[in-house]
């Protein structure tokens, strides 16, 4: 089907033409077409079509559409209407072209049908994505940015480098599963793997996601976690390691979440743990546990997008998303309060709540592993502990100065619009099920609305809700205050420049302690100078033996 | 302190709810693949237990991870006035 117009174009072509609008009015409404204009170009098309490009001998497959690819189209199309709806009264073009080129990729990214393509939207998005961050246009927001691009340029990297190895051992850089049996494997694995926040490579999340504007989160925390939830159900379904890193992911955050003061924060830490769940049932693998991975998926970035407007529509109206200054808002912000509790609901898998209807596919499919479903069961009291319950109630209840000093207005009317909407398909998807389950890569048998599933359900949520009372009823609930928190990213922000500055100063002070000892014929040999200076034979043999060496180490890769 | 919200009513509704949940247990037999957790009140037990051992092992946590707003210095936005920024 050579006629196809790639939806990734559509955003691209939009990016070119948004900044040339100078009406705000106009240039918001043409960003709110194009979601919609991109999706129409593949909702129609069929399973299977696909379009090949060649370049010099490789065919590059740069559309590909099937249940999977089309799935996550959907959700990513569904995420940017919702997005460029909450930021509707942004003038900032650079925003808005950011959040543009940002969600092409991410799209372009999914329909990719070769390693190539994938590759290029891969650090598209990595690239566009940095300036929402950059978008506050803080000194700190620098900063973060800087962390946040590095480490997703090390993820794009690693790609590349597993991309060329790949090709060189099978000669195709088809896009399909894979196992791990090789380095060129392991380093498209680790790629996705940064992306997908992975226990100890999970940090650049939580840094850079509070530190984006209130929009730009939004919209951040929609893409590119999820791509790399797509890209790991693609290429490593049923990788037992995947259980073991899921189960990781899905616990620690947990603790985190639990003491953290920054409300974004909190939801990026909320976030890492439900991605988790995903990648638990990437590694089971089954048809169930896959169905599972992507229905969670799907639920997740609309009730995670509406957490982040609801604090987001709380900081744009108080100037702060910190969980100790705020409290008490549900008289001033009752809409806000009320969506809120929605998205709370449906990450916290109450049933009629989206969370609920997804999760269960994933917990089933845990059953045959007895210890990873005990560890799901703990992790999903500890969603209801931080997104379900902490979220609205240090906004909306907890203590209530904030609120009484100052005179707070309900959130803007777009915001109210894109969360009641958001909202809308958190309940819809609920109530019925079969709306999402019709869309899944695998036919769904699954039935979660039975008595026993139900009963046990609000069983473990309310005994929780029981115990969170009894915590804040006896004062043992953990106090909010101004703090941060050391996670492993202390190892690069701290230790490791730290380290860098002591190892500099040590190696100084050697060399003048040597410098003054040795005699020049050693002194030559240490400054290795080129013999063009007139210098020793031995400079230019030690040269070419570190040359050597580096060859030798490329011909083991 | 945060008890204003905890109010008698709040908890006594929460309470009927829990027991309410809690009877229910004894009228249904489940007969899962999972042997542990078709012992009556299994899910009872397990929500309020991790609820209760999860706060009270992040408090610990923070004890040792807890440090002050401005530890990262300019380098982060934790001290950043929020206002400004949209």
């Amino acid at each position: 089907m050579t006629s196809l117009v790639m939806p990734s174009l559509v955003y691209f072509a939009a990016a070119c033409l948004a900044p040339l609008i100078p009406h705000a009015r106009a240039r918001a409404a043409l960003l709110l077409g194009v979601p919609v204009l991109a999706a129409a170009t593949f909702l129609g098309a069929t399973y299977g079509t696909s379009h090949i490009v060649p370049l010099f001998d490789i065919r590059l497959k740069i559309f590909r559409l099937d249940a999977l690819s089309y799935v996550f189209a959907l959700i990513f199309s569904l995420a940017a209407f919702l997005s460029l709806l909450y930021a509707a009264h942004i003038r900032d073009r650079l925003e808005q072209v950011s959040t543009l080129i940002y969600a092409g990729s991410a799209i372009g990214a999914v329909f990719a049908g070769d390693l190539v393509t994938l590759f290029v939207f891969w650090e598209g998005t990595a690239i566009a994505s940095v300036f929402l961050i950059w978008s506050r246009r803080t000194e700190g927001a620098y900063f973060t940015g800087l962390r946040y691009i590095t480490a997703q340029i090390a993820s794009g990297l690693l790609l590349l480098i597993g991309i060329v190895l790949f090709y060189r051992d099978t000669g195709s850089v088809a896009f399909e599963h894979m196992t791990l049996d090789s380095v060129a494997t392991w380093c498209i694995f680790l790629a996705f793997g940064i992306k997908c926040a992975f226990p100890l490579l999970h940090n650049w999340l939580q840094d850079s996601y509070p530190a984006a504007t209130l929009t730009g989160t939004v919209t951040l925390s929609a893409f590119t976690t999820k791509l790399a939830v797509y890209a790991l159900a693609r290429g490593f379904a049923g990788t037992e390691y995947l259980i073991y890193i899921g189960v990781v992911m899905t616990l620690f955050p947990v603790f985190f979440a639990a003491i953290e003061n920054n409300l974004r924060r909190v939801l990026s830490y909320s976030l890492n743990n439900q991605l988790g769940f995903m990648v638990v049932g990437i590694g089971i693998g089954t048809p169930l546990a896959l169905d599972g991975t992507v229905a969670h998926a799907f639920v997740h970035i609309i009730y995670k997008s509406l957490l982040f407007m609801s604090v987001g529509a709380v900081l744009l109206r108080t100037g702060s998303d910190k969980a100790s200054d705020l409290g008490g808002l549900w008289k001033r912000m009752p809409l806000t309060m009320f969506f809120c509790i929605v998205g709370a609901l449906s990450i916290s898998a109450f049933p009629l709540f989206s969370g609920f209807i997804a999760k269960s596919l994933i917990v089933s499919a845990s059953e045959p592993h007895l210890w990873v479903w005990a560890a799901l069961m703990v992790a999903s009291v500890g969603v209801l502990e931080h997104a379900g319950i902490k979220i609205p109630y240090s906004m909306f209840f907890g203590h209530r100065s904030a609120a009484d000093a100052q005179k707070v207005e309900e959130a803007p009317l777009h915001m109210i619009i894109a969360m009641a909407l958001a909202s809308g398909f958190c309940i819809a998807i609920g109530i019925w099920p079969e709306l999402l389950y019709g869309l899944l890569p695998y036919p769904v048998e699954y039935v979660p609305y039975t008595s026993d599933h139900v009963v046990t359900q609000l069983q473990l949520l309310f005994f929780a809700l029981l115990a969170f009372a009894f915590l804040m009823r006896t004062g043992l609930y953990p106090p909010e205050y101004r703090s941060i928190n050391l996670d492993t990213d202390w190892l690069y922000r701290r230790f490791g420049p730290r380290l860098a500055v002591s190892t500099a100063a040590l190696v100084t002070r050697v060399w003048r302690v040597l410098g003054r000892r040795t005699s020049a014929l050693t002194n030559d040999i240490i400054s290795l100078r080129l013999p063009a200076n007139g210098a020793t034979t031995g400079a230019m043999v030690f040269w070419i033996a570190i040359l050597l060496g580096f060859v030798l180490c490329l011909a083991y890769l | 302190m945060m008890h204003n919200y905890m109010s008698k009513p709040v908890l006594i509704i929460l309470g009927l709810i829990c027991a309410a949940l809690a009877v229910a247990d004894f009228f249904s037999t489940r007969h899962s693949s999972l042997g542990i957790a078709d012992m009556p009140l299994f899910y009872c037990v397990t929500g309020f237990v991790a609820y209760a051992a999860l706060i009270f092992m992040a408090k610990a946590l923070r004890r040792l991870v807890s440090r002050p707003e401005n530890y990262y210095g300019r380098e982060a936005i934790d001290t950043e006035s929020e206002a400004k920024h949209d």
